[in-house]
């Protein structure tokens, strides 16, 4: 019986191997050729649809977040920044609010402290499936480490 | 008992200076006031939640293991801060890699040190403790 099936951004599907009445029509070379091609692309497009899956993952934490952190001049949430992971060996995504006082309130201010660790918590049970998800979008966009950007928030109120 | 409690209670009976409702505290923090007995230097554990309850595959009987999460707030007497520090490094020396009682698995802070949040407008140095705990 003839498969088929696609990776995204991979060779796989291209050749089918056909089954006639005599067995196999289809080069089991040409299969293994494809095969290694495959994995050599998986190879370098997963992580960087990884890296790509971690910042969206940052991102909706942060936006949870600014809303959620105290305001008086604004200046706080205006320093909120997620940075987009620079490697796809190790990805990290940074996330943070960058005034001296920021460390501060997060740890003390008496309604809206944890402003940035409660968004983060909350997300971590869904984090998995959400992560996997974003990254098979992802691959099949064949989003590049290169295209990933730090985002900036602007205070909304 | 909430976690806050038990871990406030927890710390009250394992470091020697501290005693429950005089300078170890559950809940948040309050400001100094001699005349109703809340001193400079002082420990508050506050509940924050934590994180998501970890279920167990336990055919319908609903187990699982919690994750509360408290933070230790360590108040130093004014302008002391090695007092301060010293107090906070016992603190989390009694907290962390250990269940503050029977009831928890285990009890980890999310820092190695205690994270030292500066001076207040009074001059206190702060020290907070993030705890995880397990049960």
């Amino acid at each position: 019986m003839a498969s088929r099936f696609k990776v995204y951004g991979t060779k796989v599907g291209k050749s089918v191997i056909k089954e006639t009445t005599k067995g196999f029509k289809g080069s089991l070379i040409g299969g293994l050729t494809d095969a290694q091609n495959n994995l050599k692309i998986l190879k370098k497009l997963v992580p960087e649809a990884f890296a790509a899956a971690l910042l969206d993952q940052a991102v909706m934490i942060m936006d949870k977040s600014v809303p959620e952190a105290p305001r008086l001049t604004g200046d706080l949430r205006r320093s909120a920044k997620v940075t987009a992971p620079k490697t796809s060996k190790q990805p990290e995504a940074g996330l943070s609010y960058n005034m001296p006082y920021a460390l501060k309130q997060h740890e003390t201010h008496k309604s809206k402290s944890k402003f940035l660790e409660r968004p983060y918590n909350e997300s971590l049970s869904s984090a998995p499936g959400r992560i996997a998800d974003n990254v098979r979008k992802h691959m099949e966009k064949g989003t590049k480490l290169s295209s990933l950007q730090d985002k900036t928030y602007e205070d909304q109120e | 008992m909430p976690a806050q409690l038990d871990v406030a209670t927890y710390i009250a009976t394992n470091v020697g200076s501290l005693t429950l409702g005089t300078n170890c505290f559950g809940g948040p923090m309050r400001e100094v006031d001699t005349a109703s007995g809340v001193p400079h230097t002082c420990v508050f554990v506050i509940g924050r939640g934590g994180i998501a309850k970890e279920a167990f595959a336990d055919g319908g009987n609903k187990g699982g293991l919690s994750k509360p999460g408290v933070q230790v707030l360590v108040r130093s007497d004014k302008n002391d801060l090695s007092g301060g520090l010293s107090l906070a490094e016992s603190v989390m020396a009694v907290v962390d890699m250990g269940p503050p009682t029977a009831s928890y698995i285990e009890s980890r802070a999310t820092t190695s040190d205690p994270l030292y949040l500066g001076v207040d407008d009074s001059g206190h140095h702060l020290w907070s403790i993030n705890l995880i705990l397990t049960k």
